[in-house]
């Protein structure tokens, strides 16, 4: 059994008389460990993908199995306790709370976590140590995004949901934010699903899937991941 | 503006709608509230002044003491600008309504001014002229005009009017005694209209010097009715007076002036009034005098007689029992001798009674002797005359022999004698004569020889008679012989007899006398017994008599001694009754000569100031309710420049955030709009419109609704205490343009001010989504100590509540706001209900539970008979005279006056037990004692009075004194001066007229108080029954009254206090949503960090807590300071407001605060659950 299955999902939005399918019977398997990345042009349905594996969205239909639990079943209470204990997110807009500093940020989010780890180790780990007492706007993209990981991580989740990381930053910047997920991941063996549109990056993940018009149209296995430092685009 | 802009701002209405409504009816409270507010003292000033130019309000009135005449009239007529010139007649009277009397507000018997009404006035009225001529027109509510002389119009307010004052219902007026008023020629009258007058606009009356010193109510009657050749006052009507404004200063200026144009014509006036007056005068003080003197001397005689009397009961009941024992041993001594000396006297009678039956006996054996005696006696007699008949018998026949021997010897000698004559003489000396005497003889003795000698005489034959005679004699002599013989014989037998006669009849005589003795003896004896009976008998009446006689006196006596007892039993009864009757006499006389008196000191006082004598010209604002009415609209506008300004700075600050939100909302559409090369006019249209159409209809509505709701809901308040025609309703224009300006301040200009800030940017900055504002180290982290302390919650709060300080303050302003005017609202409630609670509710100020009015003053040391009677009562706890009277005071220190009663209680020491004297915020208790006088705190805080400070009061004669201030007591209704009978004489140099007492009913039937009501109507049955007490006033009745007053006033509060609590939603509600939809995205943000929805919430909540306590604790800070405003600037007369708000009322402004706070929470949390994590987590709004 994988450690992400996701069978025949559907998505439905209706905007008025127009009803979109977001999701057209999806299926897909993530073993655990590997880090996963979902490619495909707008409005393929991988936000969404991504929405109903992070417990913030549901499936009208179909089965999302992670870690052996059917999260579609679900009720409310449980999706959060879903997002509080096993699911770390980072934002494409970093989605910080402005009113907080960086550490601040990390704190709010193991808070309520039972599991977390020091919310300043996670920080100094990803290379903030000097910024824990700055307010985002005080800080660059970047340094944001960084908080935005060190909070996701900091929760010590099952797995990690990224949804275009780099999507708000600069060439060189998301690159150190990609590499900081490679790392990351690999040490602690952490899985991993990030969205990106960008398929030059893809070589970095383990597994990649292609969507199109809310199907999966290809999924490719690469045993070798590539280190982001040796990707250019 | 191109097409799809328009389209675009019709959607932008359509798609936030709810934002609309919301700013809509915002603007629309705001407006109403601020426009309403402000019209109410407008439309009230407004109707107030066409009342007054409708029904000719008088703008001066003149009085003199020494009256006014029809010259006065014309003089004043004559000055120039002044139109109408009218003189009025009144009296001050006390009523009876259908024969009972009536009770004022303050439980007195209701006093009237009855005003006149000219004939010339009714025909204005009835032929429909309103030219102004008639002054003072009264407004006919019920009923109809007066055509009949003892017809009258009264008063229609409801407050000072009694209920009975019903159409047909009869009114009679008296003087202070009870008599009817001399002023008028009828003093009953029938009610046949209903008025109200726009010279009484309050239930106040104005004061006069009878009765409680307050009028109660007016009437208007005929002028026919008065019997007065001079006018009371005359009223007069200025040209032009109706172009000013009533309660303006230029009004009071311009009339000013026309009262020293009458003021300079006064003394010439008055100099002609003088001259008629002073002769009347004279008349009447002269009249008042001899009254006077005849009162007061009919009255010390009957006073005398009845201090005789009183003595002589003293005098029984002090010895009455000495009397008694007295009268009771003489009654004994006096008939225990008396039976005594007849019990002796029938003991003597009853041995008088034995003897005489003795004597009785004594007396037959008396009889019984006389008896034996008495026939001896007959037997001696029968024996006697047995021997005495025959001694008789012996003697006849001796004497006849006797005698026939001298017969024969006369014969013999005769015969002899004529033979010797014969013989002797010639034949012829023998003359006839002899012969005739011898025949004589003869025919006696010897009728055969008178025959003889007859025959021969007759024959002449002498010789005869010789021869014849002498054979005759000489047989005779033989016969003589024999008849000697014989006689011997016969002597002998004779003296046997005789002899035998003797011894028998000395025998008889012995009988005789023996009988004689014993008849004597028994006569004797019976005369004794006889004379023994009669006197017995009349010594029986005697005792007989004596004995009745005794025991008639003996009754008599018992009943005089039993009268005496009677009369030492009731001695004290008497005494009492007539020291009584002696104390009533006293007091009849007191009240009869102080009233004489007083009518002769108002004449004498009159007559010595004559010389001084001025008019008085008044103008309007000595109307009662007149000033009373001006200021309490103008409190109304005092209010209007607080509270809707509180109102509308909320309101505004709402559509501000509101908008301004909106505007930030919409920054890349605007942003989007420039960058395609729309005009920033085209732009701002767009958002104008919306704003603009939000204010426009929001303020419009408002208004509408705002100029009707409030004035209206205001005045109804306010009729209670003023009676005025309905009200005028004017549109404000000032003040709605001022509203709609602000309205449109609020949303259309905010909207500008927020566009040009946005507009400034490029598009490019603007199509970006704006950088949220940056955190900020907060003050409080600096101190480490106690940041360390907070935890990580507490700590993002505190930021979240400082990031954003226009959204801090406007919530806390709103919380403020809010919690304030709920507060102070809960608090004037307070206040009022304080006064009827804290002035006659459980442990309260007045103690007492009633007040009785006596017909008479009353006496203080001994008490009359009516007091007693009331005092005795079972149901009668405690009472106390007191001494009344109501004046004004004022002080030097403020230019205000206050109705006052200055009152004088009996018993100082005891007043404590009937009124609770004491320090409102030390609880301190003052007695009352000859060191100063207590006043009440209304009058203390109106005069600026300190404990100290020296007081004025005057009365109705315009009499000022002054006294010294030794405390200040709290009280709620009226207010009051209290003096000791010592104090009051020393300042006013007059003694107090006790009229009235205070009473408590006892505690025991007040514990029950379902059957409270039931004793009192039986109570006040009973004491009404008492003569000489007027009338009996409870004062809870007086709790009553005095709620319908300040009533008016909590309908104000209750609309400021719905007003705030729509205003606290509206103001909670939009700040909290739009802190919500401000923060969406951080909301959401937590959301996928796995918070639950009530974590969540509560991140906002503990924002809005913190918010709250601080909102809560300004809002009780200014709701103080707004209760204090309202309780200073609303104050009306009669009362005081409880100065401090109850500590429920705080927890209660707390409680509505929160639970609206909770109420927009819960609201807020199904707004947070409903934040959508996906879409807010798409892009920056």
């Amino acid at each position: 059994m994988s450690f992400i299955e996701l069978t025949s999902v559907y998505k439905k939005y209706k905007t008025g008389e127009v009803t979109i399918n977001a999701l057209d019977g999806v299926s897909f398997n993530i073993e655990e460990g590997e880090l996963c990345m979902i490619v495909g042009p707008s409005g393929s349905g991988k936000t969404t993908v991504l929405n109903i594996l992070g417990g913030i969205d549901s499936c009208d239909d179909g089965n999302v199995r992670v870690c052996g639990e059917l999260i579609n079943n679900f009720d409310k209470k449980h999706l959060a306790l879903y997002r509080r204990h096993d699911v770390g997110f980072v934002f494409q807009f970093y989605n910080l709370i402005p009113n907080l500093t960086a550490l601040e940020n990390v704190e709010m989010s193991t808070q309520v976590c039972k599991n977390s780890l020091d919310p300043v180790k996670v920080l100094e780990r990803v290379g903030l140590q000097e910024r824990l007492n700055n307010f985002p706007a005080q800080m660059s993209g970047g340094e944001q995004q960084r908080v935005s990981i060190a909070r996701a991580l900091s929760k010590n989740p099952k797995i990690l949901l990224c949804d275009e990381p780099t999507g708000a930053l600069d060439y060189n910047t998301g690159k150190q934010i990609l590499k900081l997920l490679q790392d990351t991941i690999r040490e602690t063996g952490m899985t991993a699903v990030i969205i990106t549109h960008n398929t030059a990056i893809t070589p970095m993940a383990n597994r990649v899937i292609t969507m199109r018009n809310g199907k999966v149209h290809r999924i490719a296995i690469n045993d070798n991941p590539l280190s982001v430092d040796r990707i250019e685009w | 503006m191109s097409k799809s802009l328009i389209k675009d701002t019709l959607r932008a209405i359509r798609n936030n709608f709810s934002r609309f409504v919301s700013i809509m009816l915002i603007v629309a409270l705001g407006a109403a509230f601020f426009v309403g507010i402000k019209a109410t003292p407008k439309d009230m000033f407004s109707t107030a002044e066409e009342y007054f130019s409708e029904y000719n309000l008088l703008d001066l009135r003149v009085q003199s003491v020494a009256g006014l005449t029809d010259s006065d009239v014309e003089a004043i007529n004559g000055i120039d600008g002044i139109d109408y010139v009218s003189g009025q007649k009144f009296i001050d009277a006390l009523v009876t309504v259908n024969g009972s009397i009536e009770t004022d507000i303050d439980g007195t018997q209701i006093s009237t001014r009855a005003y006149s009404i000219s004939p010339a006035d009714i025909a204005n009225y009835l032929n429909g002229v309103n030219d102004g001529a008639y002054i003072n027109r009264v407004e006919l509510i019920e009923g109809r005009y007066p055509t009949a002389v003892n017809e009258c119009l009264v008063d229609a307010s409801e407050l000072s009017t009694p209920e009975s004052y019903t159409l047909g219902s009869t009114i009679t007026l008296q003087a202070e005694g009870g008599d009817a008023p001399s002023e008028l020629s009828t003093s009953q009258f029938t009610i046949v209209g209903i008025i109200r007058s726009p010279y009484y606009l309050s239930f106040e009356r104005g004061n006069t010097n009878i009765g409680s010193g307050k009028i109660g109510t007016f009437i208007i009657i005929p002028e026919e009715a008065f019997t007065t050749d001079y006018y009371s006052e005359i009223y007069i009507k200025i040209a032009g007076s109706d172009s000013y404004d009533p309660y303006s200063q230029e009004y009071l200026d311009f009339v000013s002036s026309y009262a020293q144009k009458i003021e300079a014509i006064s003394g010439r006036q008055i100099n002609k009034r003088l001259t008629v007056l002073k002769p009347e005068l004279e008349n009447k003080i002269a009249e008042a005098e001899k009254k006077i003197k005849d009162k007061s001397d009919s009255a010390t005689t009957a006073m005398e007689e009845l201090d005789e009397t009183i003595a002589q009961l003293q005098e029984l009941v002090d010895n009455g029992k000495d009397i008694v024992a007295a009268a009771q041993a003489e009654f004994n001594s006096k008939f225990s001798a008396a039976e005594n000396n007849l019990a002796t006297n029938t003991n003597e009678y009853n041995a008088a009674i034995e003897k005489y039956n003795q004597l009785k006996k004594e007396l037959d054996t008396k009889t019984a002797e006389y008896n034996t005696n008495y026939s001896n006696y007959v037997k001696s007699k029968e024996a006697y005359d047995t021997l005495y008949s025959q001694c008789t018998s012996a003697s006849s026949k001796v004497d006849f022999l006797n005698s026939t021997i001298t017969t024969t010897n006369q014969m013999i000698a005769a015969g002899e004698a004529v033979l010797d004559g014969i013989s002797d003489s010639q034949s012829d000396a023998f003359n006839a004569e002899q012969i005739q005497t011898i025949i004589t003889m003869m025919q006696t003795t010897y009728p055969e020889l008178y025959a003889a000698v007859q025959a021969l005489t007759t024959q002449g034959l002498a010789g005869e008679i010789v021869v014849n005679i002498k054979p005759y004699l000489d047989t005779q002599k033989a016969k003589l012989a024999q008849a000697e013989k014989e006689i011997k014989e016969q002597k002998a037998v004779l003296d046997a007899l005789k002899a035998q006669l003797e011894t028998q009849g000395t025998k008889l005589t012995q009988a005789t006398q023996e009988l004689a003795n014993a008849k004597k003896e028994l006569e004797a004896a019976s005369n004794q017994l006889n004379s023994y009976y009669t006197q017995l008998q009349s010594a029986g009446y005697d005792i007989q008599a004596g004995a009745l006689e005794l025991e008639i006196e003996r009754l008599a006596a018992q009943s005089n001694l039993n009268a005496l007892i009677e009369q030492v039993n009731e001695a004290p009864d008497n005494l009492n009754k007539a020291k009584t009757a002696r104390l009533e006499a006293e007091a009849q006389l007191t009240s009869a000569l102080a009233l004489a008196t007083s009518e002769l000191n108002t004449a004498k006082n009159l007559y010595n100031n004559l010389d001084s004598v001025t008019w008085s010209i008044y103008d309007r604002t000595s109307a009662p309710g007149y000033e009373s009415y001006g200021q309490s609209v103008k409190n109304i506008e005092i209010l209007s420049n607080l509270f809707p300004m509180l109102f509308f700075v909320v309101s505004s600050m709402i559509c501000l955030t509101t908008l301004t939100r909106m505007v930030e909302e919409d920054r890349t559409v605007i942003g989007t709009y420039k960058a395609l090369g729309y005009e920033n006019s085209a732009i701002i249209l767009k958002y104008l419109i919306y704003s603009f159409l939000a204010g426009f209809i929001g303020s419009v509505l408002g208004i509408a609704i705002g100029i009707f709701l409030f004035p209206f809901a205001i005045n109804s308040a306010y009729s209670i205490m003023f009676s005025l025609p309905s009200l005028n309703f004017e549109f404000p224009w000032l003040w709605a343009f001022i509203g709609f300006t602000i309205s449109m301040l609020c949303t259309a200009f905010t909207t500008l001010l927020a566009l040009r800030k946005e507009l400034r940017n490029s598009p490019s900055i603007i199509m970006r989504p704006k950088v949220p504002k940056a955190g900020k180290h907060i003050l409080l982290e600096k101190v480490t100590f106690l940041w360390k302390r907070l935890n990580f919650t507490a700590k993002v709060t505190m930021r979240n509540l400082f990031r954003n300080k226009l959204r801090f303050n406007m919530s806390i302003i709103g919380i403020t706001g809010s919690c304030a005017l709920i507060l102070a609202s809960l608090g004037m409630q307070n206040s009022i209900d304080a006064i009827a609670e804290k002035q006659y509710g459980d442990n309260a100020i007045a103690k007492y539970d009633f007040q009785l009015i006596f017909d008479n003053p009353q006496t203080t040391d001994t008490h009359t008979s009516e007091f007693s009677l009331a005092e005795d009562d079972a149901r009668v706890e405690a009472l106390m005279l007191t001494a009344m009277k109501s004046m004004t005071s004022f002080s030097e220190r403020s230019d205000k006056v206050l109705d006052v009663y200055v009152l004088v209680p009996e018993n100082p020491e005891e007043l404590n037990d009937y009124v609770a004297l004491k320090n409102r915020q030390s609880g301190e208790n003052y007695t009352l004692d000859d060191t100063g006088a207590i006043i009440t705190e209304k009058l203390a805080k109106t005069t600026k009075t300190d404990v100290g400070d020296t007081i004025s009061f005057e009365d109705s004669d315009g009499n000022v004194y002054d006294v010294k201030v030794s405390a200040i007591a709290e009280n709620y209704t009226f207010s009051f001066i209290y003096m000791t009978d010592n104090l009051y004489k020393k300042v006013t140099r007059t003694s107090p007229v006790y009229n009235y007492a205070i009473g408590r009913i006892s505690s025991s039937l007040k514990a029950n108080e379902e059957n409270l009501a039931n004793v009192k109507g039986l109570l006040s049955t009973d004491i009404m029954k008492i003569d000489g007490i007027t009338t009996i006033a409870y004062t809870a009745d007086t709790t009553q009254q005095i709620s319908e007053i300040t009533d008016a006033l909590s309908t104000v509060i209750i609309v400021f206090f719905v007003s705030a609590l729509i205003l606290a939603i509206a103001v909670l509600y939009n700040i909290s949503n739009i802190n919500v939809i401000e923060r969406q995205k951080e909301l959401a943000t937590l959301k996928v960090l796995g918070f639950m929805d009530n974590e969540v919430s509560r991140y906002i909540y503990r924002e809005n807590i913190f918010i709250s306590v601080f909102g809560i604790i300004y809002g009780i800070i200014l709701g103080i300071i707004v209760h204090y405003g309202l309780i200073t600037f609303t104050a009306i007369d009669a009362v005081m407001y409880g100065q401090t708000i109850e500590w429920h009322s705080y927890i209660l402004a707390v409680l509505i605060t929160i639970s609206f706070i909770v109420l927009v929470n819960i609201m807020l949390h199904y707004k947070i659950k409903k934040v959508d994590m996906v879409t807010s987590l798409k892009s920056v709004e």
